[in-house]
């Protein structure tokens, strides 16, 4: 190579590392744009048409949960009112209801004048409102409360299993793998589609999902199957949700981690937070603000989707 | 964060994001974009913050989030930091938590968060805090000056304050102590003056420390091309000269009613001033260029000042006063590199110097156009 070219060479490497050298000044302005609410994609930018909504929560069976503040007869002020969009920002069922639910095999739990009731996909009501809380479907059936007992109805409205239930309104029972976790005396226990009891643990359990559910033992989390059988040992201080093959949970130094079925780490807290050992030492403070946000959330039964799913992004 | 752990949206949202089909709900809010001056979209609308990052780059981020990125839109820190300072040298000052530290324009740690407090300077020079205690570091980090005072100022023009036994006095950029402590406040030096604090009352010394103006003022604004308005206790401004003689005396008001610290100042060789509730314009003989007769003034920034009519209409003028610019518009902004801001039927657009709408209003909100350099 002659030396010319060499040279030539080393000047085209300095011009690629030091880009900015070759540069102008550059005159420019910032331009804000307000989106309000809305959808982001996985990149975190606003996913066109899916914006200007004053609250927007998810998408599940190709409906979206958005609410709009709307003016409402004989209230001088907007009123919150919550409608289900398509994935062009469409409202197919317009904004009407107090809350709602996500929609899962077909339907989705509504609030109408502080009842909750079940709606099919074309927004007719399928059950009507007369529940103080109802849960999605799963397995064909959806939780319901009345007072403060738990029952099954399926999707004619049918209560097949009677709400005779009792379960914290935090930790609602739920089918998976043809069982759903109620509480007995104080204590765990699963229940099939009869509402038969088929399995019972000493102390409080979750419901399960994707084949395990965490159980306490001695004040440690751990994880059962639908056999009962303890597959991921009583170790943990807290644990989450299985999502995706992942659940969170708290090591002892509180430090929150992310395991699989097998209880082996997939993602060490440290990969988590991510950053020298002063986040550490308030992510666990204040729940591993460094994996879902600064004011991420506080208490642990916050954690199991909202972490799992923050999790999930791939 | 991925499967694998790396994140993959910075923290940025109060609540946890919940996807499903690849997309999840969250309060988006004001996204902030860049233009270049022929409006082409140079960033689509995607960070809270965008400031000129120095190096070439953009510093941007959100609320507790910042890093850096090209204008050609490649991410070259990712937000990562709670706070960053603009480059300088080819070096940048950061926080993580409540420590700070430098990085490279790679993002290596040239020192890792060590500091507690940090002060930069234009002198190069940082103030910075160690276990409460003040001292210098250099670009790199590294304490020039040992941390060894109760509290220190900014560097400017080769000093800066420092307080040792609860009084202020200066040091030179060897740590050598230029002026003893002496004074119970100082501000840092700007034209060879520094304001003093005495029991409220402001007064000036010079880089010996030599009182130059009694402290006497409520307040004092800094020296531009020898001159600085000083407010009385009843809060009437007059000028300064930098030799401590009165050029003006004290009678204009406020340019912000209720705010003393929001002094008139002098650009392009004029103050904008409150001359008995209407606004004119002061010059540097200490002589009203421009009679007061505007509801508000505002400095001039280039040839051009915008004013506010006493009929609520937003004018510019030329510095004989002379209306020369009378844009349609709703609300306007000062110029800033021969371009204003201006709004019209809720949307921001830009007119040149010549009252042409360069860029169509067309965006919830714009701001002043700015050099990345």
């Amino acid at each position: 190579m002659d030396l010319r070219f060499r040279m030539l060479s080393l000047i085209a490497v300095l011009l690629a590392a030091f880009p900015l050298l070759a540069k102008d000044p550059v005159l420019v302005a910032t331009v804000g744009v307000n989106y309000g609410a809305g959808f982001i994609d996985k990149t975190g930018a606003p996913v066109p048409g899916l914006t200007g909504f004053d609250k927007a929560l998810d998408f599940s069976d190709g409906l979206g949960r958005v609410m709009k503040r709307v003016k409402v007869e004989n209230i001088d002020r907007p009123v919150e009112r919550w409608g289900f969009i398509d994935r062009n920002g469409q409202f197919v069922i317009p904004p009407q209801f107090d809350a709602e639910g996500r929609f899962s095999e077909g339907l989705a739990a509504v609030r109408i004048n502080g009842a909750w009731g079940y709606i099919d996909r074309a927004g007719a009501r399928v059950v009507e409102p007369k529940y103080a809380a109802a849960e999605e479907f799963s397995d064909g059936l959806a939780a319901v409360k009345n007072g403060n007992l738990w029952g099954f109805i399926d999707k004619t409205g049918a209560e097949v299993i009677p709400l005779t239930f009792d379960c914290p309104a935090v930790k609602p029972p739920h089918f998976s793998g043809g069982l759903a976790r109620v509480f007995v005396k104080g204590h765990a226990a699963f229940i099939d589609k009869t509402g038969k009891t088929v399995l019972e643990w000493p102390d409080s359990a979750g419901n399960f999902h994707e084949g395990l559910a965490w159980t306490i033992d001695k004040g440690k989390f751990g994880y059962i199957d639908t056999t009962g059988k303890l597959i991921i040992p009583a170790q943990y201080t807290w644990a989450g949700d299985f999502s995706e093959g992942l659940a969170p949970v708290q090591q002892g130094d509180a430090r929150y981690s992310y395991i699989d079925k097998t209880g082996a780490v997939v993602i060490p807290g440290a990969a988590i937070q991510r950053a020298p050992r002063w986040i550490y030492r308030r992510a666990g403070e204040r729940g591993g603000e460094g994996a879902v946000g600064r004011h991420g959330p506080h208490r642990p039964h916050d954690h199991p989707a909202a972490i799992s799913h923050a999790a999930a992004l791939s | 964060m991925d499967r694998t752990g790396r994140m993959i949206i910075p923290p940025q949202y109060p609540t946890p994001l919940l996807f499903h089909d690849g997309i999840a709900g969250a309060q988006i809010g004001r996204r902030n974009g860049l233009i270049d001056t022929a409006g082409k979209m140079l960033l689509p609308p995607t960070y809270r913050y965008i400031f000129a990052g120095g190096a070439g780059l953009l510093l941007v981020g959100y609320d507790m989030r910042y890093g850096f990125q090209s204008l050609d839109g490649k991410t070259v820190i990712p937000c990562q930091y709670d706070v960053a300072l603009r480059f300088s040298d080819g070096l940048a000052w950061m926080q993580m938590g409540k420590q700070w530290g430098v990085i490279d324009t790679t993002g290596n740690e040239v020192l890792p968060p060590t500091y507690t407090g940090v002060t930069s300077s234009l002198d190069g020079l940082a103030t910075v805090c160690l276990d409460d205690k003040y001292g210098f570091a250099n670009q790199h980090g590294k304490l020039v000056i040992t941390a060894q005072f109760e509290s220190a100022g900014r560097f400017s023009e080769g000093l800066a304050p420092i307080k040792r036994d609860g009084l202020w006095g200066a040091v030179d950029a060897t740590g050598k102590m230029v002026i003893e402590p002496q004074f119970k406040g100082m501000m840092p030096f700007i034209e060879g003056r520094a304001n003093i604090n005495d029991g409220g009352k402001m007064g000036v010394i010079d880089t010996t420390g030599k009182v130059i103006v009694q402290p006497a003022y409520r307040w004092i604004g800094p020296f531009h091309d020898g001159l600085a308005f000083a407010s009385t206790p009843e809060g009437k401004w007059g000028v300064l000269s930098a030799d401590g003689q009165v050029l003006v005396p004290p009678r204009f008001d406020g340019m912000n009613p209720g705010n003393i610290q929001a002094p008139p100042m002098f650009a392009e060789g004029l103050a904008a001033v409150n001359d008995g509730g209407q606004f004119g314009y002061l010059d540097m003989k200490g002589q009203m260029a421009i009679p007061a007769q505007y509801e508000r003034a505002f400095n001039f920034r280039g040839d051009l000042a915008r004013v506010i009519q006493q009929n609520g209409r937003t004018v510019y003028i030329d510095k004989t006063g002379k209306v020369v610019l009378q844009p349609q518009v709703d609300a306007a902004r000062d110029f800033s590199h021969g371009f204003a801001a201006i709004r019209r039927n809720g949307k921001w657009g830009f007119i040149t110097t010549d009252g042409t709408v360069v860029i169509a209003p067309q965006f919830d909100e714009v701001g002043d156009f700015f050099v990345v350099d």
